[in-house]
C-alpha cells in the first residue's frame, strides 16, 4: 500500500450559486480532511451540514468553488481515480429499466471487465448481496428498497475498489442486511480497502468506523478516532458473569470506602439490533 | 465529552506540498480535463454507454413506432387515390412511405437526443455513471451514437416493411397495366372501337412494374422559338445592334415576350412611366406610303399582358388594346401600393404581346421599352423570346436567325444509363411534296449544367426522326437544351412539340436499380435525423429535455426556412417594413448584410437540403446498381461533420457544467 492519503481536502469551500452566479448557500467553509487507506472513516452531521456535499466534491460531481481536492493522489475531476473507487449514493441512483444482471454487466464494461471475468465478476457481487436468481433477472423497478440498496452495494464494488464511499448504507436495509453491511465494511477493511460513510444512524458508524469527523454547518467541529472520542475517562465500568447479589453489594461497599461517587450496579441490557438478530437466528444473544 | 480540542483539521496535511490554491490551478483546469478526456478516450466504454441509450430507447418500446408507422403508410396508401400506372410518374405510395418514415425520424431524433441526458440529471442516475472511469467526452458520444443506432433500426426497419409492400403492391399494379394492354389490343383486333396501340409506358409497366426506368423524356419546357443563338445581352442594345425581326402570326398562342429584371425602384415614376411597344408593318415602308398605308385599321387590335414575379406580386394584367398606326403603343405602368392593381414592387416583370387578328407584326429585340420617369431614362428588355403555348400543328421557322428551343430540365445522372442515349429529332419541309435536296435541318445540343456544346446538321427526312447518339460526354445529366432550326437561308423547317424527345439509356435492371434508391433514400433520410439528433444532444447538455426539445425543433424550422429566405432576397431584394431599400446602392448593402448574417447562419444550421433524395425515388428514376454510399453532394461527410461538430460542443458544454446540485 503506497502512502497517498486515500482522500484529502485542502481549504475546501462550496457556495451553491443561483442562475445569475449569485452565492445562495455556503455549503462548506474551508475544510480540511485527511482520510487516510486502510481506515473507515465516518461522515457525521446534521441535515445540512456538508456531508453530501463533501462526498460529492470528492467524487467529481461538484466543482470547489475554492480550495483543493484529491482523491488517492489525482484530483478529483481526473475521471482515472474512479478506476479505484466505488460509490453508492444516498439512493440507489440506476437504471430502472435494467435487471440487476443487466446493471452489474453495464458497470463492469465501464471498468473493461468483457466475457467470462464480467460474468463471473457479476455472479460473486450478486452473491455477496444475497440476491436470487428470480430477482437477478427482474427490472430494477420492481425491487423492493432494501433490494435496490443491495444492487447498488454491488455495482459500488464492481471494480474491487480501493476506496468505497458509502452516502447511508443501511438505509431501508432490515437488520440482518444492515448486520451485513456491517459485516462487508469491517470485511472491506480487513482486506485492506479504503471506507469513507457518512450516515445518520449513529450506531452503525460507532460499531465499524475507526474515525469519524462531525461537520456542523459546513464546518469541521470534531475529528477523530472513535474510541478515543467516545471514552470517559473519569468513570470505571466493570462487567462480570455469575456474579450473585451480595457480591454486588460488597463491590458497591468497596468502592465507596475507596471513595468512589455516583456508583450505580445494574444488569446490561442487549441492543435492540442483538435481540433481532438473536430471534431471527442470524446471531447469537450476546449483550453488548 | 472529548479528550480532544475541537479542530478544523482532520489529519495534517504532508510538509513540502505546494499551496492548495496553486495545485487546484493546476490539475483540475478545464483544459488539462478536456486533455485527459481525449487522451484517455475508451472506444470500450463508449460503446457501452451507446448500448445502454439503444437499450433504454428499446425498452421505452420506440421500436412499436415502426409498427404503427408501418401501419399509416398501408392505411394512408389504402384509402388514398390508387395508383394509376399510365398517368403517375411514381406511385403514390412510395411518396407517403417517405412522408411517414421522414417524420417518424425526425419526432424521434428529437424525442430521443433530448431526453437520454436530461432523464440520467433528473434521476441523478449520472451519479453513478460520472463516479466511474468513463469520461464526459464517452459519456456524450455514447448517448449520441445510441441515438444514432436507434434511428437507424426505426428508419431502416420501416423502409424494409415499406419495401414489401411496394413488392406486393407492385405486382398488383403489374396485373393491372397487363389487363389493360390486353383490352386495348383485343379492342384494336376486334376495330369495333376506335383505339389507338397501348402506350409504350403501360407496356413497360406490364413488363417491369412501377420501378421501372424511364426512358423516353419529353421537353420540359414548351416549344419555344428564339433568335438564334439564343443570348441575353448586359446593356441594352443599340440601334445598329438590332438584329433581325421576329414575326407574330397573329395567333394568340403565338406570343412575344420581353423580359424585365431590377429596374431602379427610386428611378420609377409611377405616375408617369411607360412601357413603350413598337412593332414593324408586315412590309417596309416605300416612297409615297402613310403609315396608315403601313399598317390599316383592323390590323392593329394586339393583346398585351404584363406579369410581375417581384416581391410584391399584383394580378396579373391583361388587356386587348389598339397600336397606332405608327405601329407604337404606349402601356401605363399602374402605381404600385393599391392592394389588388397590378404594379412592379422589384425582381422580374414580363411583358407579353401577341397579335388579335393582325398577321405578321415584327418584333425585335428593342420593341420594347420602359420609360422610367415618362422621360429619358428609357430601359430596354433583356431580350425577345417567341413562344407558341400549344402547337396543334407545327410552326415553321424561316432563315438563319430563328430556331426551335426544347429543354430537358433536371435530368438526374442516374438516370442515363452508361451507353445508347439518342436524341430523336423529327422536323419538316412546309408545302413540299419531297424533302428538296439542298434542304437541311442543324441541331444545336448545348449541355447547359457543363457548358458542352455539339453541332448537327442532317438531311430532314419524311420516314422518320433522325437519331442523333448522345454520349455522357455530350450529357452528364442536368439541364440539356436542344436547338433547331433550318440551315438553308431560303428554306424553311417545320417543327412541333413532340418534334425532339430524348431517350436516355436504360440503367439496368430496374426493380434492382429501385432497391438501390430506396436504400439511398432510406440512408439519406437517416442522416437528416442523425443531423437534427447531434443539435439535440447538444441542446441536452445545458438545458432540460423539454427546453431542448423545443430549441431543437425550433431549429429545424428555421434550417428550412433558411434556404427560402436567402433565395427570395438574390431574387428580390430587401424589404424593410413593407418598403423596398430603396437605391442600388442602399439595396446592394441590404442584400450583402444578408448574405453577411445569413451565410452565418448558413454555417451554422444545418442544410437538410443536402440530404434530400426524396426526389430521385418518387420520380421512379433508377440508379447505377453498387452505388448505395454513393449518396449525392457529399451527405455522407456533411451529416458526420456535423453531427461530430455538435457532438463535441455538447461535450464541452456537458464538462463544463456540474451534474450535481
Amino acid at each position: 500500500m503506497d502512502h497517498v492519503a486515500a482522500a484529502e481536502t485542502h481549504d475546501l469551500v462550496k457556495i451553491y450559486t443561483d442562475f445569475w452566479g449569485r452565492p445562495r448557500v455556503r455549503a462548506l467553509a474551508g475544510l480540511n480532511l485527511t482520510i487516510n487507506q486502510g481506515e473507515i472513516f465516518g461522515l457525521l452531521g446534521p441535515n445540512g451540514s456538508g456531508k453530501t456535499t463533501t462526498i460529492k466534491l470528492l467524487l467529481g460531481l461538484l466543482r470547489p468553488t475554492r480550495g483543493d481536492v484529491r482523491v488517492l493522489g489525482r484530483p478529483a475531476l481526473d475521471v482515472r481515480k474512479n478506476r479505484d473507487i466505488g460509490y453508492l449514493p444516498e439512493e440507489s441512483y440506476l437504471y430502472r429499466f435494467l435487471s440487476g444482471e443487466e446493471t452489474l454487466r453495464f458497470y463492469g464494461r465501464l471498468f473493461g471487465l468483457r466475457g467470462r471475468d464480467l460474468e463471473r465478476r457479476v455472479g460473486e457481487l450478486l452473491d455477496l448481496v444475497r440476491l436470487d436468481r428470480r430477482a437477478r433477472k427482474r427490472a430494477l423497478k420492481e425491487y423492493s428498497k432494501g433490494m435496490s440498496r443491495r444492487i447498488g452495494l454491488a455495482q459500488a464494488l464492481i471494480n474491487n475498489p480501493r476506496f468505497v464511499l458509502l452516502d447511508e448504507p443501511t438505509t431501508g436495509l432490515d437488520p440482518i442486511g444492515t448486520r451485513e453491511i456491517k459485516d462487508l465494511i469491517l470485511e472491506m477493511k480487513a482486506q485492506g480497502r479504503t471506507v469513507l460513510m457518512s450516515s445518520h444512524l449513529l450506531a452503525d458508524v460507532e460499531d465499524v468506523c475507526d474515525r469519524i469527523a462531525i461537520l456542523v454547518r459546513g464546518e469541521l467541529k470534531e475529528c477523530g478516532n472513535v474510541r478515543d472520542l467516545l471514552l470517559v475517562r473519569d468513570i470505571l465500568q466493570l462487567r462480570a458473569r455469575n456474579v450473585g447479589a451480595d457480591v454486588g453489594r460488597d463491590v458497591e461497599k468497596l468502592l465507596a470506602d475507596r471513595g468512589a461517587t455516583d456508583i450505580q450496579l445494574s444488569h446490561p441490557r442487549m441492543t435492540l439490533e442483538s435481540l433481532f438478530l438473536h430471534v431471527t437466528g442470524d446471531e447469537p444473544q450476546t449483550p453488548k | 465529552m472529548t479528550d480532544k480540542p475541537p479542530s478544523n483539521t482532520g489529519s495534517p496535511t504532508s510538509p513540502g506540498k505546494p499551496p492548495a490554491r496553486k495545485r487546484a490551478r493546476r490539475s483540475q483546469g478545464f483544459l488539462g480535463v478536456v486533455l485527459g478526456d481525449v487522451r484517455h478516450f475508451s472506444a470500450g466504454r463508449t460503446l457501452a454507454v451507446a448500448r445502454l441509450a439503444v437499450k433504454e430507447a428499446l425498452r421505452l418500446k420506440v421500436l412499436g413506432v415502426v409498427l404503427l408507422g408501418f401501419a399509416a403508410i398501408v392505411l394512408a396508401d389504402l384509402t388514398t387515390r390508387r395508383f394509376d400506372p399510365v398517368f403517375d410518374t411514381a406511385p403514390s405510395m412510395i411518396r407517403i412511405a417517405e412522408l411517414v418514415i421522414m417524420i417518424v425520424g425526425l419526432v424521434l431524433a428529437v424525442f430521443l437526443s433530448t431526453f437520454s441526458l436530461p432523464r440520467e440529471m433528473a434521476s441523478r442516475t449520472i451519479y453513478s455513471l460520472v463516479t466511474k472511469p468513463v469520461s464526459r467526452l464517452e459519456i456524450v458520444l455514447g448517448k449520441a451514437a445510441g441515438v444514432v443506432v436507434v434511428l437507424a433500426i426505426v428508419t431502416f426497419g420501416l423502409g424494409v416493411l415499406s419495401w414489401g409492400y411496394f413488392q406486393w403492391r407492385g405486382r398488383q399494379v403489374q396485373q393491372l397495366a397487363a389487363a389493360r394492354c390486353q383490352q386495348m389490343q383485343k379492342a384494336s383486333e376486334s376495330a369495333s372501337l376506335p383505339t389507338d396501340a397501348p402506350p409504350a409506358g403501360l407496356e413497360a409497366i406490364a413488363d417491369h412494374g412501377p420501378f421501372r426506368a424511364a426512358r423516353y423524356v419529353m421537353p420540359s419546357d414548351p416549344l419555344a422559338i428564339v433568335t438564334f443563338p439564343p443570348q441575353t445581352p448586359a446593356r441594352p442594345l443599340k440601334a445598329r445592334e438590332r438584329r433581325g425581326l421576329e414575326w407574330l402570326t397573329g395567333a394568340p398562342d403565338h406570343t412575344a415576350h420581353w423580359g424585365f429584371e431590377n429596374l431602379p425602384l427610386d428611378e420609377i415614376d409611377f405616375g408617369k412611366a411607360r412601357i413603350v411597344l413598337s412593332v414593324v408593318p408586315p412590309a417596309t415602308q416605300r416612297d409615297g406610303q402613310t403609315p396608315e398605308d403601313m399598317l390599316p385599321e383592323g390590323h392593329r387590335d394586339v393583346l398585351v399582358r404584363l406579369h410581375f414575379e417581384g416581391l410584391y406580386v399584383r394580378p396579373d394584367w391583361s388587356v386587348a388594346l389598339t397600336l397606332g398606326a405608327d405601329g407604337r403603343l404606349e402601356v401605363p405602368i399602374p402605381a404600385r401600393g393599391a392592394p389588388d392593381a397590378p404594379g412592379y414592387g422589384g425582381g422580374r416583370f414580363w411583358v407579353s404581346m401577341c397579335g388579335a387578328e393582325t398577321p405578321r407584326l415584327g418584333v425585335g429585340d428593342t420593341s420594347c421599352t420602359i420609360l422610367l420617369s415618362g422621360g429619358d431614362a428609357v430601359r430596354s428588355a433583356s431580350g425577345l423570346i417567341l413562344t407558341t403555348t400549344s402547337s396543334p400543328g407545327r410552326y415553321w421557322i424561316a432563315g438563319p436567325l430563328l430556331a426551335g428551343r426544347y429543354r430537358f430540365r433536371d435530368i438526374l445522372p442516374h438516370r442515363i444509363g452508361p451507353d445508347g442515349s439518342v436524341l430523336q429529332v423529327r422536323v419538316g419541309v412546309p408545302g413540299a411534296s419531297s424533302i428538296p435536296p439542298e434542304a437541311r435541318a442543324r441541331v444545336m445540343v448545348v449541355d447547359e449544367t457543363s457548358g458542352a456544346r455539339r453541332d448537327v446538321t442532317f438531311r430532314p427526312e419524311k420516314r422518320g426522326p433522325a437519331v442523333i447518339p448522345l454520349s455522357r460526354d455530350d450529357f452528364g445529366g442536368g439541364t440539356l437544351a436542344v436547338y433547331v432550326k433550318s440551315d438553308h437561308p431560303a428554306l424553311e423547317v417545320s417543327v412541333a412539340d413532340e418534334s425532339v424527345q430524348l431517350e436516355l439509356a436504360p440503367v439496368g435492371d430496374a426493380a434492382r436499380a429501385f432497391a438501390t434508391n430506396w436504400l439511398k433514400d432510406l440512408t439519406m433520410m437517416w442522416l437528416a435525423a442523425c443531423v437534427l439528433a447531434g443539435i439535440g444532444v447538444l441542446a441536452s447538455t445545458w438545458a432540460g429535455w423539454q427546453v431542448a426539445a423545443l430549441l431543437t425543433a425550433v431549429l429545424f424550422i428555421v434550417a428550412n426556412a433558411w434556404t427560402a429566405i436567402i433565395s427570395n432576397v438574390e431574387r428580390y431584394g430587401v424589404s424593410l417594413s413593407g418598403r423596398t431599400v430603396r437605391g442600388a446602392a442602399g439595396q446592394q448593402v441590404a442584400v450583402f448584410m444578408y448574405r453577411v448574417v445569413f451565410g452565418l447562419l448558413g454555417i451554422l444550421l444545418p442544410n437538410f437540403d443536402r440530404m434530400d433524395y426524396g426526389d430521385v425515388v418518387a420520380r421512379g428514376v433508377s440508379a447505377p446498381v453498387g452505388g448505395l454510399l454513393a449518396v449525392p453532394e457529399g451527405a455522407l461527410w456533411y451529416a458526420l461533420v456535423y453531427v461530430g461538430a455538435t457532438v463535441v460542443l455538447g461535450y464541452l458544454s456537458f464538462s463544463a457544467r456540474e451534474v450535481a446540485r
